[in-house]
């Protein structure tokens, strides 16, 4: 196929001719492909904003396994061996009894006076401090991790963190269901309205080849006329997302913002933007070629 | 010019021939008439001519061209070098007609400079410019008819072929559209025209090839839709 600047211009024409011509069909399409992307784009929006909250909790939530004083480092390193082997431990990290002293007199600062002199007889236990790769199974966890040694919970409230998760986690599947549907049903419904704008149009196809026209030039002008419908279809939707979402980020983000931050517009706005955009040239120009391939013999 | 040697034709899925041995040759600037009753094979010979088909045997040349030995890609180009007029006119329903009469010039990669002097020169030589930018849905039979013989002959083609051009118009518009037919002969283009309607034929008074049961009846060089006329 052997494209140059001016072919490219007379494909656009055509295919701008095409878009005027069926213009009631092209809305539609563009409608179907802006709705499907919206809930591409609240699924996307969603499932960022779980990550992004279940990150912020991990970070905030460890588990603290305190050992024994006077623990021998060689049972020290054993123990680090065995937490290793706990699946859902993220990260382990060894607090030191000085360590944790240290951390105590950093904590009081100036008023840390009192501790002082405790360096000889250090009271602190050292500890690991362990954090989650699931926080849901946080329970489970804490039981394998006393079988080793003993364990205190570290800052937030399991039950709580756990709930909150739960929800959150289940939002994002039940939306990725939806989001699979709707986009499956959109994609079906997109090539189908392709599908009868191309065989609306089967009769000038013929006739194009009657008259000596090459594939590109039959095919091409489709194919830009599917990109075309694609790319409003996703702007649009594109636009609607954002107003969408900067309207629940401020119903939302006021009601939580003590406990966990989501995600502004503008920083999902560039990703939103890019998945848009690819979504909306692959549904258009997969069904532009996919229907008009057909009526296409030699 | 177009040569057909012991042509016979059988499509894919039917057991008769529609073309049983089929013989003849159309010189330069000829204009010849191929008539016949329904269903005798006219289209069929068209369609061999523009490479729809292939023969099932026999020969085919035009233009010195072995029509049924075009690969695939070397079709369009062969089209190209036709002009091509439809009963049903086949304009492109998208486009004004300014548009479709410069379609074979744009599949052909012709200058816009090319383009903007022989378009218009088209459009007068049909009277059509006045309906330069109207679509082809809001146009008249004959006004269609008009603007598709100039949209065949804009590359300047040696042959046009034309498969009943008159038949979805009445008598008036039909004697001025074989009005153009015969002005563009008398230029020098060689036309094929498939018809059935006997007052076409009978006026114009050129060669007629009358088709039966898939044999050449009668091939006479100046002649009416019947004997005697
Ligand atoms: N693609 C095809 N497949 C099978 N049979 C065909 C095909 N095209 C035409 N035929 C058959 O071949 C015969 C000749 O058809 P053709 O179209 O050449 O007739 P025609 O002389 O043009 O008739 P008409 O005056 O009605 O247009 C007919 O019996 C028709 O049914
Ligand atoms: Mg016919």
């Amino acid at each position: 196929m052997d494209i140059n600047i001016k072919k490219l211009g007379s494909f656009i024409k055509d295919a701008f001719d095409g878009l005027w011509f069926n213009r009631n069909v092209a809305i539609a399409s563009v409608v179907i492909v802006m709705s499907s992307l919206c809930l591409f784009g609240a699924y996307i929006a969603i499932s960022m904003n779980v990550d992004y909250i279940s990150k912020q909790f991990r970070s905030q939530y460890a588990i603290s396994a305190y050992l024994e004083k006077g623990t021998p480092d060689e049972r020290v390193e054993e123990i680090r061996e065995e937490l290793n082997n706990i699946s859902n431990i993220a990260t382990i990290n060894f607090i030191s009894e000085d360590d944790a002293l240290n951390y105590c007199k950093e904590m009081f600062g100036d008023d840390a006076d009192f501790l002082n002199g405790l360096e000889e007889d250090n009271p602190l236990r050292a500890s690991f401090d362990v954090t989650l790769k699931d926080l849901t199974k946080a329970g489970e966890t804490k039981e394998a991790i006393e079988k080793i040694i003993d364990v205190s919970w570290a800052k937030n409230n399991q039950d709580f963190v756990t709930k909150i998760l739960n929800i959150t986690k289940s939002f994002k599947n039940g939306s990725f269901v939806l989001m699979l549907l709707f986009s499956l049903i959109s994609v079906f419904i997109v090539s189908n309205t392709i599908k009868i704008s191309v065989s609306a149009r089967k009769e000038d196809i013929y006739t194009m080849r009657y008259v000596g026209a090459t594939n590109d030039y039959i095919v091409c002008p489709f194919v830009i006329e599917g990109i075309i419908i694609g790319l409003i279809g996703a702007l649009i939707g594109y636009i609607v997302v954002l107003i969408g979402y900067t309207y629940c980020y401020y119903m939302i983000a006021g009601y939580i913002e003590s406990l966990v931050s989501i995600y502004k517009t503008h920083q999902l706005a560039l990703l939103l933007f890019g998945c848009f955009i690819l979504f909306g040239l692959i549904i258009g120009a997969l069904g532009s070629v996919y229907s008009v391939k057909r009526y296409i013999k030699a | 010019m177009i040569y057909f040697e012991n042509v016979t034709k059988q499509y894919a899925n039917s057991d008769t021939f529609v073309l049983k041995d089929i013989s003849f040759y159309v010189e330069r600037g000829e204009f010849v008439f191929i008539i016949g009753g329904s269903g005798a094979g006219k289209s069929t010979i068209t369609k061999l001519i523009i490479a729809e088909e292939k023969q099932t045997s026999g020969s085919i040349y035009v233009n010195d061209v072995n029509v049924a030995e075009l690969k695939d890609k070397e079709i369009p180009a062969y089209r190209r070098s036709l002009g091509i007029v439809f009963q049903e006119f086949r304009l492109l329903s998208t486009k004004n007609i300014y548009d479709n009469i410069a379609f074979p010039l744009r599949i052909r990669g012709a200058s816009n400079d090319e383009i903007e002097e022989l378009v218009p020169q088209w459009l007068d030589l049909v009277r059509m410019t006045d309906k330069a930018y109207s679509m082809p849905s809001e146009l008249s039979g004959g006004e269609r008819q008009r603007a598709a013989i100039a949209r065949a002959m804009v590359n300047n083609p040696s042959v046009l072929i034309a498969d009943e051009p008159t038949g979805n118009l009445d008598p008036i518009i039909t004697a001025e559209i074989m009005d153009y037919l015969r002005q563009i002969n008398e230029m020098g283009t060689t036309i094929l025209v498939v018809t059935h309607d006997p007052n076409v034929v009978n006026s114009m008074q050129k060669r007629v090839i009358e088709l039966n049961d898939g044999y050449i009846t009668r091939d006479m060089q100046r002649g009416g839709y019947t004997f005697g006329y």
